[in-house]
């Protein structure tokens, strides 16, 4: 028998016996878990809390404008836009427009086989702007401005459905049906926000002020309380409408409130002080 | 063997499973009894835990488990010592009943070494250390160690022959 085989003989009962890591930190003061796992314990709980949080923060923000955290980390709010504005437009064209009739998701089919178009920027932005006579009430037939910011219409706009983005028909307005209007302006109206709108009045913005304008409005001025001023310049209608009209667009923040609208003719007078009922 | 500034739980806990046998192999030739064995080195490991905060790299984990655990079983053996001295019937009583087994020759002719020949004798056998490593442990020079070792041979050798082992 070597010294070697000797003396592991005489411990051989020790092979036996498996290591008890848990004993020795039992010993050691350790609770009877291993600190790794209570450490697995308690990233669980915080995160369990944390998502608590989350939770209730969202859920206070969904009422609650000022929390919406991107008013604290970031500086979203809309841009500022230039207070003389004029719109670059092409030419009006009814060649994007006859390819026949399409239906709207709700089955409408129009009754417009052909409008003009016309594409146009202002301050950067791109829009499209659709002119029609639409038949209304009582055999009147009313101007109808559609206005499409990014000028690209929907699909489901379809080819000829003058359903856009914003649209406004039959405005007051002088020289233009419906006549025997008490009320006539010299130009009409129309707010148009593409994004979504904050229950503050908040958001991304912007938002677009459109309408038509009597033949003699070379500016309108939009005027807010605090007496900003924001002159726009107007652009020719379509030529085969059958009457004379011209339209303008501006791009406004969307906190940028117009209480007065004041068309101005080519020798800069105003035609009116149009306070509106609520402001835009 | 890496180097590390502080000893963290989970590095002793790896290196208690990786040395255990050899620590309980060393400690039961040295307490000629596994379960004082047993218990002896895992108090020795719950003391390493505790005092972690002293390791500060200087050596390997290993070494620094090695000599805490070491004093655990030395003290352990003290203390057996002490209460034999104490109740030195049982002791008796023990021998009775163990004479005549094969093993019990070696058993007490490692027993009749000196306590430093037994040390390096079972760190190179159980522990599988070299001397180097054991010179480091027991605060000697790698020359004693190989004369201790030399010498514990030699007398286990001549012991062995004598009771015809």
């Amino acid at each position: 028998m070597s010294e070697r085989t000797m003396l592991m003989r005489l411990v051989e009962e020790a092979e036996t016996v498996e290591p008890d890591w848990q004993d020795a930190l039992r010993r050691a003061g350790f609770a009877a878990r291993h600190r790794p796992r209570l450490a697995a314990r308690r990233v669980l709980v915080l995160a369990v809390v944390l998502v608590g949080v989350l939770y209730a923060v969202a859920a206070i923000a969904a009422d609650e404008p000022g929390w919406r955290i991107r008013y604290w980390l970031f500086d979203r709010s809309p841009e500022t836009y230039p207070t003389t504005q004029a719109a670059t437009v092409g030419a009006w064209s009814r060649a994007e427009r006859v390819d026949g009739l399409v239906s709207t998701d709700e089955g409408y089919v129009p009754n417009v086989v052909t409008l003009p178009v016309l594409h146009g920027e202002v301050v950067g932005r791109r829009f499209e702007v659709k002119a029609f006579f639409r038949e209304w009430a009582f055999g009147q037939d009313h101007l109808c401005i559609g206005f499409e910011p990014g000028g690209t219409p929907k699909p489901w706009h379809g080819t000829n459905v003058p359903a856009v983005g914003g649209s406004s028909c039959g405005a007051p307005m002088h020289g233009l049906r419906p006549q025997g209007e008490s009320d006539l302006h010299w130009v009409g109206a129309t707010v148009h926000v593409p994004g979504p709108i904050e229950p503050t009045g908040g958001g991304t913005g912007p938002k677009y002020l459109f309408g038509p304008a009597a033949p003699n409005v070379r500016h309108v001025d939009l005027e807010s309380r605090d007496g900003t001023v924001v002159r726009v310049a107007t652009f020719a209608g379509p030529p085969d409408l059958g009457v004379r009209v011209r339209l303008w667009v501006a791009v406004l923040r969307l906190d940028h409130l117009v209480h007065t609208i004041v068309p101005r003719d080519d020798e800069g007078e105003a035609l009116e002080h149009w306070h509106l009922p609520s402001a835009y | 063997m890496s180097r590390a500034k502080r000893a963290t739980v989970g590095e002793l806990e790896s290196v208690y499973r990786a040395q255990f046998n050899a620590f309980l192999r060393t400690g039961t030739a040295y307490l000629d009894d596994v379960d004082a064995a047993r218990d002896a080195v895992q108090d020795g490991v719950a003391t390493a835990i505790r005092k972690r905060a002293s390791y500060r790299g200087e050596g390997t984990l290993e070494a620094w488990l090695w000599s805490i655990v070491l004093n655990a079983i030395r003290d352990r053996h003290r203390e057996r010592a002490h209460a034999q001295m104490l109740a030195a019937d049982a002791v008796d009583a023990f021998a009775a009943v163990t004479e005549g087994e094969p093993m019990d020759d070696v058993r007490d002719a490692v027993r009749r070494l000196p306590e430093r020949q037994r040390l390096v004798l079972f760190l190179r056998f159980y522990a599988d250390m070299d001397y180097g490593t054991i010179a480091a442990l027991l605060g000697i020079s790698e020359g004693t160690v190989g004369a201790s070792l030399n010498a514990a041979r030699t007398t286990l050798r001549g012991l062995l022959q004598e009771v015809g082992a």
